[in-house]
């Protein structure tokens, strides 16, 4: 059994920049363990398997793995896949048009793909539903968790809030970029100081400039207790933080998020909490560069 | 720029077990920086790029990069390194027979390719240097970097200390199994700890007194390079090997240690290392293994 794969930098429009993902085609038959083992071997934050959907009008069914578990949902792995079935154009048969909907364990999740003079060039997800705020953290818990003290916890706007969206979040405003750059992630500290039962994804941000509706960001997301010490774009945080500035804002709002430059992986998402007759919604759209592709062989 | 690659996982016949090694072709003009750059999008403990020899009487120039750095002499990359370049059987033009031997920072490695019915599975090295010890290591501050207790870490047969064959690590001999499966690198403490932070790459290991045909388990941490654990480390139980041949091997013959490594990771390796002995002196070192190919195609190397 050969599958063929691509990788690619999701969130950046620059080659090793970024977070990369694997997209893995031709796995329908795969165990989940044997999924599991081959998302470890790519050794990417996450790698994603592309299968029919069982329902013809979705574009496909997608599974999310890292290299240590399944995950009902996330942000740069939908960006990246959708992404790389445009570059190739049609799969299972269908051409893939500018909408592309992917049948995950959270639900149907649908993306817009972004093209430039026809290209593809990346994509825009909506989040399949609302973050939810689940309460917030002593500032100077997330302070010394991070290795950080606490006048450098900004908590004006909000305290350190646990928010959920498949994925939960602990997200701290810092004071500026040296404290952001001073940030570290620390497997030990994170349960020393929050605890084993607090979310072990950590995502810090400050914030560079603010217009009428749109706030531009640097953050930075440490989750060394998944295995991850730092990770350089992270989606999933990107609709947590809209979610919770969903809360203390009325309009729609617009939010550039700068991550992974203190790593040597700059990243970039575009962020919408958008309001309108529809109701509210969130969306996070990126880039992505192709960087393999190829066969797996071993199976 | 596209550059073709083979992966392969390294000291294992098992796919998905052993430790996953990329080797880059083409490379050839590429900058350091794009080289690194490579090595960290594949994100394993070492990818390794094979250029052309400057000594045509050589098989190739290999250089080896961590996710974060360039090495100048490593083992896994290079039993890796040398079945897949018997897999293709030619490279520059020079048919790949039973011994090659690449040029590296650390000097020329000479390495002898496994064979079982004509088609290679693996590779066996030998060390570029002969094994040096160096300073030893406090007990308390090693106990603090792996996070365990001082009395699980023996002392008896030789205390925490640095031994090299091109690349030095600390060497800690462990109470029990227990113990082995209880370390957990503490990147704070070995970050902090005066005699661990100059070496910190701690490779540390117990013996098995033969059980389920291993003579040693061991298991490496090297957080500070990016590699929280690494499940097969050929440099570090060459050294390993060379130590133990001090304290107990054989004045003239030959020291065999098979060594597991990276079970308690879930990717369990098999290495086999010999030492030569003559006249109570070391005189070569090797350390070989089988190797699995698992994935192969092109990366964009970048403008």
């Amino acid at each position: 059994m050969t599958l063929r794969y691509e990788t690619v930098d999701v969130f950046t429009e620059t080659a090793f920049g970024g977070n990369p993902l694997a997209v893995v085609l031709g796995g329908e038959t795969l165990t989940a363990e044997a999924m599991q083992a081959i998302a470890r071997e790519f050794n990417c934050p996450e790698t994603t398997f592309v299968m029919p959907p069982e329902d013809p009008a979705h574009t496909a069914r997608v599974r999310i793995f890292t290299p240590g578990m399944e995950l009902p949902f996330a942000g740069h792995p939908n960006v990246g896949t959708a992404t790389v079935l445009a570059w190739r154009g049609e799969i299972f048969g269908r051409p893939v048009g500018d909408a592309v909907v992917f049948e995950e364990a959270i639900g149907a999740v649908g993306l817009e793909i972004l093209r430039a003079g026809g290209a593809a060039i990346g994509a825009r997800l909506t989040s399949p539903a609302m973050p939810t705020v689940r309460g917030s953290f002593d500032p100077s818990a997330v302070a010394a968790a991070v290795g950080l003290s606490d006048p450098n916890i900004v908590v004006a706007r909000h305290a350190p809030a646990h928010v959920a969206i498949g994925a939960t979040f602990v997200i701290a405003e810092v004071e500026d970029l040296d404290v952001l750059a001073a940030a570290r992630g620390d497997a030990g500290l994170q349960v020393k100081h929050l605890g084993e039962a607090a979310p072990p994804l950590v995502y810090l941000y400050t914030r560079e400039d603010a217009g009428p509706d749109t706030l531009h960001i640097r953050s930075r997301m440490f989750a060394p207790r998944a295995g991850i010490p730092e990770d350089p774009a992270t989606g999933g945080a990107a609709v947590a933080i809209a979610g919770l500035f969903a809360s203390l804002w009325d309009g729609s709002l617009d939010i550039v998020i700068d991550q992974g430059i203190e790593m040597g992986r700059p990243s970039r998402l575009d962020v919408r909490l958008i309001r309108d007759g529809e109701g509210e919604r969130i969306t996070v759209a990126g880039r992505c560069v192709a960087m393999m592709r190829g066969e797996l062989t071993a199976l | 720029m596209a550059l073709s690659y083979q992966t392969v996982d390294v000291f294992t016949d098992t796919p998905f077990g052993g430790n996953p090694l990329a080797v880059v072709f083409g490379a050839e003009g590429l900058s350091k920086v794009r080289m690194q750059a490579v090595a960290a999008e594949f994100n394993y403990s070492e990818t390794t790029f094979v250029l052309p020899p400057q000594n045509p009487a050589h098989t190739a120039q290999v250089r080896i990069f961590t996710p974060r750095i360039e090495v100048p002499f490593a083992g896994h990359p290079n039993v890796g390194t040398a079945t897949v370049l018997a897999w293709r059987g030619s490279i520059f033009g020079a048919p790949v027979g039973d011994r090659v031997v690449f040029e590296e920072a650390a000097g020329l490695v000479p390495v002898e390719i496994l064979r079982d019915g004509g088609r290679a599975v693996g590779a066996t090295l030998t060390a570029p240097q002969p094994f040096q010890r160096l300073g030893e290591a406090d007990v308390t501050e090693v106990a603090a970097c792996l996070g365990l207790r001082p009395a699980q870490i023996r002392e008896d047969r030789h205390a925490p200390v640095t031994g090299t064959v091109g690349l030095p690590f600390l060497l800690v001999e462990l109470a029990d199994r227990a113990a082995l499966a209880a370390a957990r690198p503490v990147t704070a403490a070995i970050e902090t700890s005066p005699s661990v932070a100059p070496v910190k790459d701690i490779h540390c290991y117990v013996r098995t007194g033969g059980d389920d045909g291993f003579d040693l388990r061991t298991r490496m941490f090297a957080p500070l390079d990016g590699v929280p654990e690494d499940p097969a480390t050929g440099s570090a139980n060459c050294a390993l090997a060379g130590l133990l041949a001090e304290t107990d091997g054989p004045a003239d013959g030959v020291l065999s240690l098979r060594i597991a490594q990276g079970v308690e990771m879930g990717r369990p390796s098999e290495l086999l290392a010999e030492v030569d002995r003559q006249a109570g002196v070391t005189t070569a070192i090797r350390i070989g293994g089988r190797c699995v190919a698992i994935r192969r195609g092109e990366v964009a190397a970048g403008r």
